[in-house]
């Protein structure tokens, strides 16, 4: 232990005196202003639809301005129309003619809408003839919400739990790296070695230092962006896991390298696939199950169930599971080739 | 032969590194006595450096054995290295932490007692320089807190390579005064160099290794004994400038030059010495050490 806690301060020593942590507050401060003040709640989409009514006593004009429609969007001339929608590339148009017995839609496409869009106009359009008939029914379906309903996540706050994962959690990955190649550079990775300290004690020095500054850098970030009404244990819990698993990828492959170019080369690749996570946090609809394996992916979501949470029971469990079981391997991954390759002769 | 040399015995060491057809060392054998100083000579890629490594045990033993007091390198766990010192030829220090800090945490890796840096600076001069970040010193200044370094853990056996390679005279003989002082403490020192004047005033015996083998080992004047011609040095004038050359008078071609110099140049000097470890190299090897 006095030897791992003698590492440990040699290695923050050289931390702070590389100025890394300068690097770490910078980019900190950064995403507090952006949460915070540059990016909005929520994200406005005005609807670009411009309505032509062509049918015998202007029978849309009445139910549309009663939905929210503004009159600069309705047309009461068909050049107008057209002319219009020749202006704007992004709108749609819809054109009613005939009269509430046999009334006709024809929705003009720019050919950027996507078939889904297309389809759910016409079941909006549906809707709206049955009103101007007066037919509407009853509605045959119902909902019910499995657990109590979450409030709405706003926007720019939806966006922690990505920075806390790929840019936080992956600290550790490329800072490792940097101080590897710092000592190969220097060589004291030599003299170390001929030391009675271990392989074991170097990597958890190095592991815990990083996860220290990922602990400290996610914590300040967290106050700052979501205040303190979220479950701090599990975000601790999952940051400190997470960190360790990145801080061991980060040294396992930089061990590989002569040099950060070499291993920037691939970076790019293992980071590539630490993100593809992102993509079913975005659109959740996509998750096989290969994503699932990837341990960016419990992080991620196991992040946003701490910071805005949706009553789910028992979610850590597993998650916590596939975060330990990599880190497992991947320590002892680290073990060998930390020992076969900085131990030993080899650099 | 056998049993007095009890602090280290090498074995028969062969290593070939991977993708390599040829050993780098091949049958190389010797054993040093506690509180001998044992130099090991030979140029560059002659294989000192593999001998090392294997020796302090960073690289695998493939074939051969190396011995601490009759106990197999094989079975040394992590406190063999609180037994050792290695001085590298490389300054290999924390450039980002100062003198005094490199020997601190260097100091907090092993668990035995451990020398007072501040104390091993000033016996290298650095004391003044103790709290500056050692990427701000001079080669020559590295490399004596590497020497230091390699004693904070009062090693019993100490490796040094090179030791006073970039260090001007005044400097090299403090070095060269420290190592005669741990010598007299019962340390026992492995001294790797190409150079023979070095090994020659330090070393109770030396080692010459040329293309992974062993080729003579003995003390310095046994050598000179059973291998050095005698020699003459001329110093004479030619073309307006001092010409200094060596002729080992035993050898016919050598006699011949020899006579023309004297009976045809204005010779200045002629002095007769002892042959070198250098020459006695040159001569068991056709190589030169440097």
């Amino acid at each position: 232990m006095k030897r791992f806690i003698n590492l440990f301060k040699q290695d923050t020593r050289v931390i702070i005196r590389s100025g890394l942590h300068y690097a770490v507050i910078f980019v900190s401060v950064m995403f507090i202003i952006l949460i915070n003040f540059v990016i909005p709640e929520s994200l406005e989409v005005k609807s670009n639809e411009f309505f032509y009514d062509g049918t015998q006593g202007k029978i849309l004009e009445p139910f549309l301005l009663a939905g929210g429609v503004e009159t600069d969007s309705i047309f009461s001339n068909y050049d107008d129309f057209i002319g219009a929608l020749e202006e704007n590339g992004d709108s749609i148009g819809i054109q009613l003619e005939g009269s509430a017995e046999n009334a006709r839609f024809t929705i003009f496409s720019q050919n950027t809408e996507s078939i889904k869009n297309i389809n759910l106009e016409e079941a909006v359009l549906e809707s709206i003839l049955e009103n101007i008939r007066g037919t509407v029914g009853p509605p045959n379906y119902r909902v019910e919400n499995l657990r109590e309903e979450a409030p709405p996540i706003p926007f720019n706050k939806n966006l922690i739990p990505v920075f806390l994962t790929y840019e936080v959690v992956a600290l550790g990955f490329l800072l490792i790296a940097v101080m590897i190649f710092q000592e190969k550079a220097e060589g004291s990775i030599h003299a170390y070695r001929v030391s009675s300290s271990g392989t074991a004690i170097y990597i958890l020095s190095k592991v815990a230092i990083f996860t220290l500054i990922a602990v400290l850098y996610g914590v300040i970030t967290t106050v700052s962006t979501a205040g303190f009404n979220i479950d701090y244990a599990v975000l601790l819990l999952l940051m400190i896991l997470a960190s360790i698993f990145m801080t061991l990828l980060g040294l396992l492959v930089s061990i590989f390298f002569k040099n950060i170019s070499e291993f920037l080369f691939v970076t790019f690749g293992v980071l590539l696939i630490m993100q593809l996570p992102a993509i079913s946090y975005i659109n959740p609809t996509f998750a096989p199950g290969f994503i699932k394996w990837i341990p960016m992916y419990p992080v991620l979501f196991g992040l946003r169930e701490a910071l805005f949470s949706t009553g789910k029971q028992n979610y850590l469990f597993p998650y916590l599971i596939t975060l330990i079981a990599g880190i497992v391997i991947i320590f002892a991954a680290c073990y060998f080739a930390v020992r076969k390759r900085l131990m030993r002769s080899g650099l | 032969m056998k049993g007095q040399y009890d602090m280290i015995e090498v074995k028969d060491l062969y290593h070939r590194y991977e993708k390599k057809d040829k050993y780098a060392v091949s049958g190389v054998s010797f054993s040093i006595d506690k509180g001998e100083i044992f130099g090991f000579l030979g140029p560059s890629g002659a294989g000192k450096t593999t001998v090392q490594n294997i020796m302090i045990g960073i690289l695998g033993l493939q074939k051969g054995e190396v011995l601490y007091e009759g106990k197999s390198i094989r079975e040394m766990k992590s406190d063999f290295y609180n037994r050792i010192g290695v001085c590298f030829e490389q300054s290999n220090l924390y450039s980002k932490l100062t003198g005094f800090e490199n020997l601190r945490y260097y100091a907090g890796l092993f668990n035995v007692p451990t020398r007072d840096p501040i104390l091993l600076l000033e016996s290298v001069g650095l004391k003044g320089a103790a709290h500056k970040r050692s990427g701000t010193y001079s080669k020559g200044m590295k490399q004596r807190l590497v020497f230091v370094r390699s004693l904070i853990n009062n090693p019993q056996i100490l490796f040094l390579d090179e030791p006073t390679g970039s260090l001007d005279p005044a400097l090299a003989k403090r070095i060269k005064e420290m190592i005669m002082g741990l010598k007299k403490e019962g340390m026992t020192i492995f001294l790797t160099t190409h150079n023979m004047y070095i090994a020659d005033e330090l070393c109770d015996r030396v080692a010459f290794i040329n293309e992974g083998k062993i080729i003579a080992v003995d003390s310095p004047r046994n050598l000179k004994l059973k291998y050095g011609d005698k020699s003459v040095k001329v110093e004479y004038r030619a073309g307006g400038k001092l010409v200094s050359e060596i002729f080992f008078l035993e050898r016919e071609n050598d006699l011949d030059a020899f006579n023309k110099i004297v009976t045809g140049k204005k010779v200045q000097t002629i002095h007769s010495q002892e042959a070198t470890l250098e020459q006695i190299f040159i001569k068991l090897t056709g190589r030169e050490l440097a």
